[in-house]
């Protein structure tokens, strides 16, 4: 969350998107609550539809994956995903 | 500087903007009027005025530089609040995106209150940093 505010927060052309994989939506939502996410999420019954699995390509979380618009992948893992994004940034 | 393509819908499209009143000067600087500016017709080089209920056209070049300089600014205003209004919205982008496009089609929540809300990206990123994690 500190990194999220510190470097992504209000950031136009980077969205920071939490992908649940969280079986039980009540997990996830007491989990959000507790943390008070400020930023979108995809719950596990609606990332097939968002075509986001293909990028969960390691089998632990949390994991990070930076993609552009059209799907490309750009960085995986925190480290990598998060110095991209700030390259990226205006 | 104006693109062609609105110079040209602007040689057909009257311009209203303004609603004040203002004095116009004769290029000669020697005739003054008050009169309301309505629109410029870039073909005929003509300016439209309202002036006591009734309009008036002339050219620009009878215009004091001053005045043509306030007219242009109007136009160029006008050729701005254009585009911005044909501008493609948020939801029309994003539909161009392949990542946007599915994201952006009831996939998304966020926390509201005591509960996840049905939610709509607010932008148009050029990059989504995807967090996989779950509470466990």
């Amino acid at each position: 969350m500190a990194k999220y505010n510190k470097e992504l927060a209000g950031n136009e052309i980077v969205e920071f998107i939490q992908v649940s994989l969280d079986r039980d939506e009540d997990a996830a939502l007491e989990w959000a609550i507790k943390e008070n996410f400020p930023w979108l999420q995809v719950m596990k019954e609606k990332v097939s539809k968002a075509d986001l699995s293909q990028y969960h390509t390691s089998g632990s979380v949390p994991f990070y994956c930076l993609i552009d618009k059209e799907g490309k992948v750009l960085a995986k893992g925190s480290q990598a995903s998060f110095a991209k994004a700030r390259d990226v940034a205006p | 500087m104006i693109p062609i393509k609105y110079k040209a819908a602007l040689a057909v499209v009257l311009l209203s903007l303004s609603v004040q009143a203002r004095t116009w000067t004769s290029v000669d600087g020697l005739k003054t009027f008050e009169a309301e500016y309505k629109s410029y017709n870039q073909e005929a080089n003509e300016v439209t005025v309202l002036r006591k209920y009734k309009k008036l056209k002339f050219s620009m070049d009878v215009l004091s530089q001053v005045d043509r300089d306030w007219v242009n600014v109007k136009v160029e205003q006008a050729v701005l609040a254009e585009v911005a209004a044909n501008a493609p919205g948020i939801e029309d982008q994003l539909a161009a995106q392949p990542v946007g496009a599915k994201l952006n089609n009831r996939t998304l929540v966020r926390l509201d209150g005591k509960r996840f809300k049905k939610a709509e990206m607010e932008k148009v990123p050029e990059y989504y940093l995807l967090y996989y994690t779950a509470s466990w």
